[in-house]
C-alpha cells in the first residue's frame, strides 16, 4: 500500500479559529478520514509567530496546543516534525485546528502524512496499534527578570496522563541566561541546568535537554524555569510523552 | 562644538591659508557626524531597524526568529489566498493575505536621524499582538494589483455583511 501525503499551505484569519484546515481545502475533503490503519507524521510551520495547532485522530489528541517554527518555506523534513509517532485505526477522522491570536492572517503550511500499517491482504476492520506519543510545545514564552521558578506546563492538556510514559523533553532559549529544572510530583529529576541557544521553537534531536524520564500514571510533570539574566528573556520548550499503554 | 563656535573656527582657518578648498574638504568631513545615527537597514522592504539590533538579537529584537539575525520586518505572501469568510468572520479587517516576516539580510548603516525616525519599522516587542503592523500591511495590501483583497469585500457584500467603514 502506498502513503497518502496531504500538503497544503492555508491562511487563517486575524482573531480567528478554524476548527480544521484540512476541510478549509475542498481538494481536501475526500481525504478527512484514515483510509487504513496508519502512523500519523504531522510537519508544520507557520509565517509569523501568533498562530497555534491541536492534532486530534478520531477522539485522541496527540498534539495538544503548539506553537511552530517560524518560516517562509514548508516544512523540512525530520526538523519541522510536531509528531511522527501517533496511530490511527482506519476511518477515524484526521483534525488540525488552528488558532490565530493576532490582529493580522498568517500562513500555515503543512504535511500531513499515513503511512500504512497493514499491506494488500488487510480486509478492514480494526488492527492493533501501538501506544501514541503526546506532543506539546511552546514558545516564545516570556521569562521576566528574577523569575525564580515559572512553571511552564501549568493548566496544560498533557500536564498530567492517564497512563504511564516516558518523557523527552527538548528546550531552547532566546539568548543566555535561562535555567530549567524537572520535577515529577515532587521528585526533582534534573538540577537547574542551562539550555539550548537557538531561538526557535525546538528541533529533535538537536535541543534534546532531558530523556527517558519515567512518568507514571496521574503524576504531575513540572518544567519549571528561572531567569536571573537582567532583563526578560524568551524560552521555547517541547515534550514528547511515549505513553506505555493504549488508551482506544 | 556649536554651530557658532565651528563657523568661527572656519572663519578663523581661512583667513591664515589660501587653500580653501582643503578647509571645505576638512570641514565637509567634520559634519558628515552630525545628526547621524547607525541604523540597520531591512533588505527587503528598505525599512530601518534600531542600530543594536544585532547586539540585542533574541533580546528585545527577533524573538522566536532563528541564532542568526535576519529583518523581523513584515511582508505579504501573496501567492496565498486571504483566508475565506466563514460565518465566525466578524469583520472585513480579519481577512487579508497572510502576513510573515521577511527574514531579509540586514545591512548596517548611517542616516541622518531624521530619516532613521521617519523609516524606522514597527518592532514586534512594541506590537506583540501585530495589530498596528497588520493595519500597516492590509493597506498597503489593498493598494497592490496582485492583491485579492478589493474582491474579497464584494464577497463580504454577498455574504450580506455591512461594509460601512471597511475601508
Amino acid at each position: 500500500m502506498q502513503p497518502t501525503i496531504i500538503q497544503d499551505a492555508i491562511s487563517v484569519a486575524a482573531g480567528s479559529i478554524n476548527e480544521n484546515v484540512i476541510v478549509s481545502n475542498a481538494a481536501l475533503r475526500g481525504l478527512l478520514e484514515a483510509p487504513y490503519p496508519s502512523r500519523i507524521r504531522l510537519l508544520a510551520v507557520i509565517s509569523a509567530t501568533g498562530l497555534r495547532i491541536d492534532a486530534t485522530h478520531g477522539s485522541s489528541k496527540y498534539a495538544g496546543s503548539c506553537d511552530l517554527r517560524v518560516s517562509s518555506s514548508t516544512p523540512d523534513d525530520p526538523l519541522d516534525v510536531v509528531n511522527d509517532e501517533a496511530y490511527t485505526q482506519a476511518g477515524e477522522q484526521m483534525v488540525i485546528r488552528a488558532t490565530n491570536t493576532t490582529g493580522g492572517a498568517i500562513t500555515l503550511r503543512y504535511m500531513l502524512i499515513l503511512e500504512p500499517l497493514v499491506n494488500e491482504t488487510w480486509t478492514g476492520g480494526q488492527v492493533e496499534l501501538p501506544p501514541d506519543v503526546l506532543v506539546m510545545q511552546r514558545g516564545p514564552v516570556s521569562v521576566a527578570d528574577a523569575t525564580a521558578a515559572l512553571q511552564l506546563l501549568d493548566g496544560l492538556v498533557f500536564e498530567r496522563i492517564n497512563v504511564p510514559s516516558i518523557l523527552k523533553v527538548f528546550m531552547t532559549q532566546s539568548a543566555a541566561g535561562i535555567l530549567r529544572q524537572v520535577f515529577i510530583d515532587q521528585d526533582r529529576i534534573a538540577p537547574p541546568s542551562t539550555i539550548s541557544l537557538n531561538n526557535r521553537v525546538p528541533q529533535d534531536p538537536f535541543d534534546m535537554t532531558i530523556n527517558g524520564v519515567e512518568v507514571p500514571a496521574n503524576a504531575l510533570q513540572q518544567l519549571q524555569v528561572s531567569n536571573a539574566s537582567g532583563g526578560a528573556l524568551n524560552v521555547f520548550w517541547k515534550t514528547k510523552n511515549q505513553q506505555l499503554i493504549r488508551r482506544n | 562644538m556649536n554651530k557658532e563656535a565651528e563657523e568661527a573656527l572656519l572663519a578663523n582657518v581661512k583667513s591664515i591659508t589660501d587653500r580653501l578648498d582643503l578647509v571645505d574638504e576638512v570641514f565637509k568631513q567634520l559634519r558628515v557626524g552630525r545628526n547621524m545615527v547607525l541604523v540597520f537597514q531591512c533588505g527587503h522592504s528598505g525599512l530601518y531597524l534600531p542600530g543594536d539590533y544585532v547586539k540585542n538579537w533574541g533580546r528585545g529584537y527577533g524573538i522566536g526568529l532563528g541564532p542568526h539575525p535576519v529583518s523581523e520586518v513584515l511582508d505579504t505572501d501573496y501567492h496565498t489566498d486571504p483566508p475565506a469568510i466563514t460565518p465566525e468572520i466578524q469583520s472585513i479587517e480579519q481577512i487579508m493575505h497572510p502576513v510573515g516576516n521577511s527574514m531579509a539580510q540586514v545591512d548596517y548603516m548611517l542616516v541622518e536621524e531624521s530619516v532613521a525616525k521617519a523609516n524606522m519599522a514597527v518592532l514586534a516587542s512594541a506590537d506583540p499582538h501585530m495589530r498596528a503592523r497588520a493595519g500597516i500591511v492590509r493597506r498597503k495590501q489593498l493598494d497592490n494589483p496582485k492583491s485579492r483583497l478589493r474582491n474579497m469585500a464584494v464577497a463580504w457584500e454577498r455574504a450580506g455583511r455591512n461594509l460601512v467603514g471597511a475601508y
